[in-house]
């Protein structure tokens, strides 16, 4: 191993290091298998360093190993991603019209309420159909297209998956929220 | 802009993933709309508080620990030797992969379409079925007596069946065509066929999760994929006045019965 393309490889990754970790530990939910998941997800991007091509997203290339690291894994666990019972869903044309948006509710106050614990744990409940994207956007502050390359999806997937686990979220805060005797609605004059 | 256009693009334009000129009027929507410009307020709110309760930062040990891990890891291995060449013979493997590969290959390529075991294709006998939606109808039990079997049907409420039609194609089996008259007399058809929809449009997903597929160019219609392979298909007539959210709801109802 030359110490040019180890001195490259942390360069490289040093500045993503905390949000590679975050996504991990959202994915194992714990710490130790966290760090293993990082240190497997590094090491494969270091022998795959060749493959990456300079001038692209690193951030996003070495998100998408992670991330079939994290595949590769719970498939060798034999535990399958969370399934979505697509028939439980509303009816179709309610699930197009309908959106989980509710105007009464005073959001700032349910954002500001809510505690780390429960916001991490209404992101721990969602599938994982669900949860990979909104952490590969919001946390990892990926693209759309390039978040559809990492779970190989197509973007109009993508998008609605996110737009879903938005929803779930929001409404799981609100009744966590509620359940603690916070006010959640607007008074009314 | 409306403020339901603006919903529509509100998740790509809080992820900055909008074109200029979309961006730009999205912009000027928020600027003149209390509620959206709230409805914006807010879900940047979520995103913010999302982002601070996942934040793991790594202690400095943490990450100079978890790179030299890395690479003693990769150290040790080119350190070891290499194992050794498999003793078996590698043109046998070759051949049983590339036989693999071509079983696969067809299965997928008769899955995709299984209509093409017989001489023709979904997208054929679809545009048959608009050359047929031209013709009168025939009844029923008349096309049942000479297929000699049932024809099977969703029901759709609010519509009646006005009759039947076969779709057949040299060598291809027969597939009825039922049509239903909705109140309005615009007039639908209902098909069953055991091809995929590969080659005859682009499937979608609802925001629930939900698939199903749409014609494209030539094919008008809407369907949906069984757990069988079957591609069921909801299609208007050519002189349809029906517009594309009435023939989905139509199809979902067709779908849903």
């Amino acid at each position: 191993m030359s110490e040019a393309k180890r001195s490259e490889f942390e360069a490289l990754v040093a500045p993503h290091l905390d949000a590679l970790f975050g996504y991990c530990m959202r994915l194992a939910r714990n710490q130790p298998d966290a760090e293993d998941l990082l240190q497997e997800g590094l090491y494969k991007a270091f022998r795959g360093l060749a493959g990456f091509e300079r001038g692209t997203h690193f951030r996003a290339w070495v998100f998408r190993i992670l991330t079939n690291a994290w595949i590769s894994r719970v498939r060798k666990e034999q535990r399958r991603p969370t399934a979505v019972d697509l028939d439980a869903v509303p009816d179709v044309e309610s699930a197009v019209h309908q959106e989980v948006y509710d105007a009464e509710t005073n959001w700032g106050a349910v954002y500001h309420e809510v505690v780390d614990d429960e916001v991490k744990q209404a992101l721990d409940e969602l599938p994982d159909e669900f949860r990979l994207p909104l952490l590969l956007s919001s946390l990892g502050g990926l693209r759309y297209k390039e978040v559809a390359q990492a779970l190989d999806l197509p973007l109009g997937t993508v998008m609605s998956r996110l737009f879903r686990a938005r929803q779930k979220l929001r409404r799981s805060l609100r009744d966590y929220a509620a359940e603690r005797g916070i006010p959640v609605t607007e008074a009314t004059s | 802009m409306n403020c339901a256009e603006f919903r529509d693009l509100l998740s790509p334009f809080l992820d900055s993933e909008l074109e200029v000129d979309q961006n730009v009027a999205c912009l000027k929507h928020v600027e003149l709309c209390a509620p959206c410009a709230r409805r914006v307020s807010d879900e940047r709110q979520l995103h913010t508080r999302l982002v601070d309760a996942i934040q793991h930062p790594l202690t400095p040990e943490a990450r100079a620990g978890l790179l030299a891990g890395v690479f003693a890891r990769v150290e040790a291995e080119d350190a070891s030797p290499p194992p050794p060449a498999a003793p078996h013979n590698g043109r046998w493997l070759l051949a049983l992969t590339l036989l693999a590969a071509l079983v696969a290959g067809g299965a997928w390529f008769v899955r995709s379409d299984p209509l093409c075991l017989w001489g023709c294709s979904t997208h054929d006998l679809l545009l048959q079925a608009q050359v047929r939606m031209q013709e009168p109808p025939r009844p029923l039990d008349e096309v049942e007596q000479e297929i000699h079997r049932t024809v099977d049907y969703p029901e759709l409420v609010g519509g009646r069946v006005s009759g039947c039609q076969t779709l057949v194609s040299e060598g291809c089996p027969c597939h009825p065509l039922v049509r239903f008259t909705l109140p309005d007399s615009n007039e639908i058809c209902y098909v069953s066929l055991p091809g995929g929809h590969a080659h005859v449009g682009s499937e979608r997903e609802l925001p629930d999760g939900r698939r199903y597929v749409v014609g494209d160019g030539e094919l008008r219609f809407v369907g949906w994929k069984c757990g069988d392979g079957s591609l069921k298909v909801c299609m208007p007539t050519p002189c349809s006045k029906l517009t594309d959210s009435k023939l989905f709801l139509l199809a979902a109802a067709l779908r849903g019965s």
